[in-house]
């Protein structure tokens, strides 16, 4: 089931993106479809630990070495074939987009 | 074919000078005279998707769609690196880290929270990020939009080039505010930006404002740092605009909260002011709080031990003038009509006004209090009037 959702958006076939702002590890995102139907959509693989993918240097300097899987996502918003949403730590934006019509988002 | 390394420069330059607005769709595609043209609002209008699911007696959680498959690591257009798990034939470009330079310079501040797309035309998405910050290290953004220079919260502006599948640049939008945690997107290309506190000088000498307010941040153009405090001052978490009226919804994340709306002066113009409810249940008192030495009685949902499939009826009442229903501002007095009891008495409400319903009684939480006035007496009013309390709010030196 979903994790604390919070943050929701319309997507544009009229389902319903979840934010998950709980303490499950990944926190995801998942799809609610108007017949009831949840399903994980996206799930957050931000572990920079040594047991991860390893340490991350940005342009800025900052490096990030730590497992930010149990980060909230949050700021979901659909625009025609594409969905943005932020993970807020380490702070971060994305832009999605892939074969919507496949299914129900 | 992809953006010159400098070009985000001026893209970003027009949008901040604000002179392509007019020229930009708002996020519903929805004009000011309040024709409906979004798809995806009047698509969910004909189907009434929720009626849908009210029918279902549980919800179907599956391990991923049987449409789009299962989930696995995807490598990240921008860095190569597997930051999400998608179902395959995603893609994703990631952007705007805490700490990466922005077009105006600035760092991009942390804490990414609520967001919308707010404008759009053919070649560029423009959306607004909040940053749920609330320390008192300083703003982020420059004095001419930030509102209490004490706080790093706020909002910065993102675009997005969809045709050319990256991202332009970003710039902050508005600081000194604290813990911008939701809001939402308006038909008027904004978003509205509320903070989720109610600090302010009471609560420390590093803020010099108060806090607990709502924020009109535009796409284009530069924002104004002045709070919507006709919205209310209290802990807000989300913001809904309907297109239709103008009326905006808030959600309050406090407990106990209430769910308000507030009917704007000039819809489309929360600057403008406007009156702020708050739903009332028809359901009998459950709870009490006690404010200033005397005990209130109201409903609390919690209380009443939720389970699936309760519903309570929404007490519905007519658009009374301003006997029924309360403005909020920064500072506030009110004064108490003589009723049973002669006299008037006078109150300052310098933090959060939180309405608690009875039948015939208004309740007011107040933080802090002024004298003269010992206390604020409230007369009983006709039960029909939607917030159920006759206070009629004055001006500073005003008589009733």
């Amino acid at each position: 089931m979903v994790n604390n959702p919070d943050n929701i958006a319309w997507s544009p076939r009229g389902s319903l993106i979840l934010c998950e702002d709980g303490s499950r590890n990944p926190q995801m995102i998942h799809g609610l479809t108007l017949d009831g139907t949840a399903f994980p959509f996206c799930a957050n693989n931000m572990d920079f630990s040594a047991t991860g993918m390893g340490s991350y240097t940005r342009p800025s300097g900052r490096v990030l070495s730590s497992n930010y899987t149990g980060s909230e996502s949050a700021g979901a918003t659909f625009h025609n074939e594409w969905l943005f949403f932020n993970i807020q730590s380490p702070g971060v934006t994305f832009a999605i987009t892939g074969p919507w019509d496949n299914g129900a988002l | 074919m992809s953006l010159r390394h400098d070009d985000h420069l001026d893209i970003i330059r027009e949008l901040a000078k604000g002179e392509s607005a007019g020229r930009m769709d708002p996020h519903w595609s929805f004009s000011r005279r309040g024709f409906l043209k979004s798809s995806v609002a009047s698509g969910a209008a004909l189907a009434m998707p929720f009626s849908a699911l009210s029918g279902k007696a549980h919800a179907v959680a599956l391990p991923y769609s049987p449409d789009y498959g299962p989930l696995a690591p995807v490598a990240d257009e921008v860095t190569g690196l597997p930051l999400l798990q998608l179902p395959a034939g995603f893609k994703y470009w990631s952007f705007g880290w805490t700490g990466d330079t922005m077009s105006d310079g600035r760092p991009t501040p942390g804490s990414h929270d609520g967001m919308a797309v707010v404008a759009s035309d053919a070649n560029k998405i423009v959306l607004v990020r909040n940053h749920e910050q609330g320390g008192t290290s300083g703003a982020f953004a420059s004095p001419k939009v930030t509102y209490d220079p004490a706080c790093n919260g706020g909002t910065t502006n993102l675009v997005f080039a969809p045709r050319l599948q990256q991202w332009v640049g970003a710039y902050a939008s508005i600081s000194g505010t604290i813990r911008n945690c939701a809001g939402g997107p308006t038909p008027w290309n904004s978003w509205i930006s509320c903070e989720e506190t109610t600090n302010g000088l009471h609560s420390g000498s590093a803020y010099t404002k108060q806090h607990g307010y709502c924020f009109d941040v535009p796409a284009v153009g530069a924002a104004r740092p002045v709070p919507l405090t006709d919205m209310g001052c209290f802990s807000h978490e989300a913001v809904a605009v309907n297109p239709a009226t103008g009326i905006i919804y808030e959600t309050e994340d406090s407990t106990p909260s209430g769910f308000y709306r507030f009917i704007p002066n000039m819809p489309g113009n929360p600057a403008a002011g406007g009156r702020l409810q708050m739903m009332r249940l028809a359901a009998a008192h459950n709870a009490s709080i006690t404010l200033l030495g005397t005990s209130y009685g109201y409903f609390n949902t919690g209380a009443a031990g939720m389970v699936a499939g309760m519903s309570w009826d929404v007490e519905l009442g007519g658009h009374r003038r301003a006997q029924q229903t309360l403005r909020f501002r920064h500072q506030l007095r009110w004064r108490a009509r003589p009723g049973p009891d002669p006299g008037r008495l006078e109150h300052r409400a310098r933090r959060r006004l939180l309405v608690r319903q009875r039948r015939d009684l208004c309740v007011l939480d107040q933080r802090r209090q002024r004298p003269p006035g010992p206390d604020l007496r409230l007369r009983s009013a006709p039960r029909d009037l939607y917030a159920g309390v006759r206070i009629e709010r004055c001006e500073r030196g005003q008589q009733p």
